[in-house]
């Protein structure tokens, strides 16, 4: 029978073709199997970026100011709910839950770039509750990817805003800067402050570890960890966060600055400048705090420019002693106002003189005559001169970014340069301009007889290599020094000494008892408007006797430049304030402090 | 009882829920990945459901199909195959026509969806082996006993061909033609009509963009689909990954719980496995193959070994594509990969090589004696039986 035959040789074909598939079997799991595999790991495999804790910011006294948590972001994977339907439910749910209307959560969607993994960022830093609820309901929120990453959270929202700074994805122009640190994108970097200038020690250093993907590149497990995320290390500043709550306290608010800065190795205690922005919320404020007509962005500490007003005629005293100009025994008589030529007036500010006022007289009284007419005989270049011996006019090295510094005017600054000139900066006005961290350097000088410190924020990095913690402090840092006679320390001290002592001088507002201070008012004018009102003091201080010069061993522990913008004059204004702030200071655990 | 026929039956029983059940847990596996990338609300064990389902209508026409005397099925061929050449039309031109990916190759009927070029398959077996039983003599008649049979088969490929099909199509043609060569005709006398097809098929498949690159791909540069296949067999080597543990079924494999199942298969349980599931098809090709032998009634012996061989070819035709040993053609993995037509159409066939062993093995009913004389004595004459 054929159809027998034929049906055995339709069989020996089956056979040989079973025989080929077993043999094609053998060679694909076998003979090519390990160029196979290779293959397949490249493709699930995936190297990825474990990002690291940045570094926390602590007060001197290790109070945590800012630190990484977890933030818990919310993405929307359009390939995991591709269904119209589907996606139209899902943003109800989303919007139960966050409490963000759909339309606000549609707009959201369709207004955010995709990003590497195609992902749209719809909600970033969602609070805790709106993240377990998120988790609970996944089921019904198909293609909300959560992911979480570590978030900078500042733990005292707007305090000490401008010195801790803002930390933000890095862009583009600064990666292409930074490239070769191993900054990618989407890395985080402090923007201004602390955060910006200590970012090499905050930053850590970024983990990579190999995870397994699905053709979707979406996590599956991670395969294991190349180099596991170090984080970085802790800044502690030299800032106290009570001093520094009180300044902003005190300040409430008016706008102005209150620095307050050691003396003996310009450590600054506290640095408050107002108005101020709420780090934690920033990004959502930037637009309406950059249109803020208070400018509440601007760190006026150390970028806000001033006219000095009657401070600078500290600084000026040294020139007008040191050139002899005039000694102890000069006189200028005040009759309220100074003339030169015929109709060119200057007047005092206190409408009848003073009389005949000598140097001591004239800083605690604050007479302007005195320094119109000696300062005239100065000179702008030699005023200059002492100004910068003073470093005013010059950056004060800060280690906060962004200070500006606007150079001490002379006749390099102003061609034709007119007597009058000389005349108006002679009581810091006119293009004298200072910031009030300067100031406090300057200040800071006189209190501890004729060092220049940079001032310095940060006191040191807490380093934990291998179970060992250690903190590395940064020394001081000395720029320059002042070199003068004990007698001209003697005089210029006994001046500001009365400021504060005496019972007419203009800083009387600012008497503490068993804290003797010296002191320097200054009423900055600034028409049409009112003037600024500054205050500057540092204490305690031994009343001076003879011409012994500044006392080394008995240095001031406290410098306090405080500035009222527009906020009248500086002795009845501004020197209650202080006193307010320094009582806090003797009574709020000093030792902790200093 | 008969030892043989208990033998073949059970033989055939076993093998066949074997490979369902292996074939459930490995759609199971793939079909999670599947389900899961689709969105994570979704009930991955839907696909599982809808396939249990199948097979129990599957095993009631398989314990049916074991139940009557086959010959009644003569009378039956030749309005199913108008039935199907029907159901085949309502895909194309009806509304009832379900489009998956593109392709329109389903019957929406509400509560269910079936695939009539499944059905198809069986069908041309069953049409087949009673026209070719029916006028034996004139087989190698051209104008009689070839073109009409042609024509009918043709009618029916050129439906399926263009839903698209193009795999079953492929299959169905190939497959007649091997049947033919099984029922005795001579395959010089059809070999004008291969070239015929043969050209056809090319211009067709030329014509097409998606089909030509296939071909050439084939040949040249390797496709995603089979690539990934083959990264599948690597990752499974001797022993598998395990059950459930695919890397492939994670959205890299298309078709995981369909055409590409078999590499699921062979990813998560390794090499013996799949030389085992070779042997399980082999053992049914074989098994109908030598019930086909026994039979001395053509279209008994037609029927077994068609439905035998249906299963063997495309099991082989499938498995040849996931391995890179013939071009990608869509074709399915009988008895494992998902879709209920087609479990429930190769249930029916190895339920019919059961009625077929068991007649054959238990001895001739006056009902066969009649419907074979002539075939008998036709084959008396020519070939004098010697087994």
């Amino acid at each position: 029978m054929e159809t027998v035959y034929r049906i055995r040789r339709v069989g020996i074909g089956i056979c040989l073709v079973v025989s080929v598939l077993v043999f094609r079997l053998w060679s694909l799991q076998f003979l090519e199997g390990e160029q196979y595999v290779r293959q397949s790991i490249a493709n699930y495999e995936e190297s990825v970026k474990i990002p690291s804790m940045r570094g926390r910011i602590l007060d001197r006294n290790f109070n945590v100011l800012a630190e990484d948590r977890p933030d818990y972001n919310l993405f929307f994977d359009k390939s995991l709910c591709p269904d119209k339907e589907q996606q139209d439910a899902l943003l109800v749910t989303l919007s139960e839950i966050t409490g963000y209307s759909e339309g606000f959560l549609r707009s959201k969607i369709s207004a955010s770039i995709p990003d590497l993994k195609g992902r749209r960022l719809l909600l970033q830093a969602v609070p805790f509750h709106t993240m377990v609820a998120v988790s609970e309901r996944a089921l019904e929120l198909p293609g909300i990817v959560m992911e979480s990453v570590p978030g900078r959270h500042w733990l005292h929202d707007d305090l000490a805003a401008h010195v801790l700074g803002y930390v933000s994805e890095i862009d583009s122009e600064r990666l292409k800067q930074l490239q070769d640190q191993g900054y990618r994108m989407g890395d985080r970097i402090g923007r201004s402050g602390i955060e910006y200038s200590y970012e090499s020690w905050l930053r850590g250093r970024d983990g990579q570890q190999i995870v397994q993907l699905d053709s979707f590149r979406r996590l599956r497990e991670v395969l294991r960890v190349e180099s596991p995320a170090e984080r970085g290390s802790d800044i502690i500043l030299n800032l106290d966060l009570r001093l520094q709550r009180k300044a902003e306290e005190v300040l409430g608010a008016s706008v102005g600055v209150l620095i307050a800065m050691d003396p003996r190795n310009g450590a600054v205690l506290c640095m408050a400048g107002s108005p101020r922005y709420n780090l934690n919320t920033y990004r959502r404020d930037a637009g309406r705090l950059s249109n803020d007509a208070s400018h509440p962005l601007t760190h006026r500490a150390m970028a806000g420019l001033y006219p000095p007003g009657s401070v600078f005629k500290i600084f000026e005293s040294f020139g007008l002693l040191e050139e002899g100009i005039i000694n102890r025994d000069s006189r200028v008589f005040c009759p309220g106002y100074f003339s030169l030529g015929q109709n060119q007036i200057w007047r005092c500010w206190r409408k009848y003189g003073h009389g005949n006022v000598g140097i001591v007289d004239a800083l605690r009284i604050s007479c302007d005559v005195f320094f119109y007419k000696s300062g005239k005989e100065l000179g702008i270049t030699k005023m200059a001169r002492w100004a910068e011996n003073f470093h005013l006019g010059m950056k004060t090295g800060i280690d906060i970014p962004y200070e500006k510094w606007a150079p001490f005017p002379s006749k390099l600054t102003k061609r034709p340069w007119y007597a009058g000139y000389t005349i108006n900066t002679a009581i810091g006005q006119g293009d004298v301009l200072v910031t009030p961290m300067q100031l406090a350097v300057a200040v800071s000088a006189i209190a501890n007889g004729g060092t220049i410190y940079a001032p310095r924020v940060a006191a040191g990095v807490v380093h934990s290599t291998s179970g060992e913690t250690w903190i590395e402090p940064f020394p001081p840092k000395v720029t320059g020094t002042i070199k003068a006679s004990p007698k001209t320390w003697d005089l210029v001290r006994r001046g500001m000494w009365e400021v504060v002592n005496a019972d007419n001088g203009t800083g009387r507002r600012c008497q503490i008892v068993g804290f003797p201070m010296m002191g320097k008012t200054g009423t900055a004018e600034k028409p049409p408007l009112e003037p600024h009102a500054w205050y500057v003091c540092f204490g305690p201080v031994s009343p001076p006797v003879g011409d012994a010069g500044p006392d080394k061993d008995n240095i001031p522990e406290i410098v306090v430049v405080f500035l009222l913008e527009h906020g009248g004059h500086g002795g009845e204004s501004a020197s209650p304030v202080v006193k307010d702030f320094l009582e806090f200071y003797l009574n709020g655990g000093r030792e902790d402090i200093a | 009882m008969n030892v043989e026929k208990s033998f073949v039956n059970a033989a055939l029983f076993i093998v066949t829920i074997a490979l369902v059940l292996v074939g459930l847990i490995i759609l199971t596996s793939a079909s999670a990945a599947l389900l899961t990338k689709k969105g994570i609300d979704q009930n991955v064990y839907i696909h599982l459901g809808r396939q249990l389902m199948w097979l129990a209508v599957g095993l009631g026409l398989m314990g049916l199909a074991t139940q009557f005397d086959y010959n009644l099925l003569r009378p039956v061929a030749r309005p199913m195959l108008l039935l199907n050449i029907a159901l085949l039309a309502a895909v194309l031109w009806s509304p009832l026509g379900y489009t998956i990916n593109g392709a329109k190759r389903w019957l929406d009927l509400g509560f269910v969806r079936v695939q009539p070029s499944e059905l198809a398959k069986l069908t041309m077996v069953l049409y087949l082996a009673e026209s070719w039983s029916r006028k034996y003599e004139d087989i190698e008649d051209f104008w009689r006993g070839v073109v009409p049979t042609f024509i009918v088969i043709g009618i029916m490929l050129a439906m399926i061909f263009p839903q698209p099909d193009k795999g079953t199509a492929f299959f169905l043609g190939s497959f007649c033609v091997m049947l033919w060569f099984i029922a005795g005709g001579n395959i010089r006398r059809i070999l004008p009509i291969l070239c015929i097809l043969l050209v056809v098929t090319c211009i067709l498949i030329g014509g097409d963009d998606y089909s030509r690159k296939r071909i050439t791909g084939f040949f040249s540069e390797e496709s995603h689909h089979i690539r990934m296949s083959k990264i599948a067999f690597a990752n499974g080597g001797w022993s598998g990954v395990g059950i459930g543990q695919s890397q492939q079924t994670l959205g890299f494999l298309p078709e995981p719980n369909t055409d590409f199942i078999f590499s699921v298969y062979a990813e998560e349980l390794g090499f013996v496995p799949c030389i085992l599931m070779l042997f399980a098809f082999a053992t049914i090709v074989f098994l109908s193959v030598h019930v086909a032998r026994k039979c001395d009634d053509l279209f008994g012996s037609l029927i077994s070994a068609g439905c035998g061989l249906c299963i063997g070819f495309q099991a082989c035709l499938n498995i040849g594509v996931v391995t890179k040993v013939v071009p990608t053609t869509g074709i399915s993995l009988p008895f494992i990969s998902y879709g209920g037509s087609s479990l429930v159409v190769f249930m029916v066939m190895v339920g019919l090589v059961m009625n077929v062993a068991n007649a054959t093995l238990r001895g001739e009913t006056p009902e066969r004696i009649e419907y074979s004389k002539r075939r008998r004595r036709s084959s008396a004459e020519t070939h004098p039986r010697t087994i």
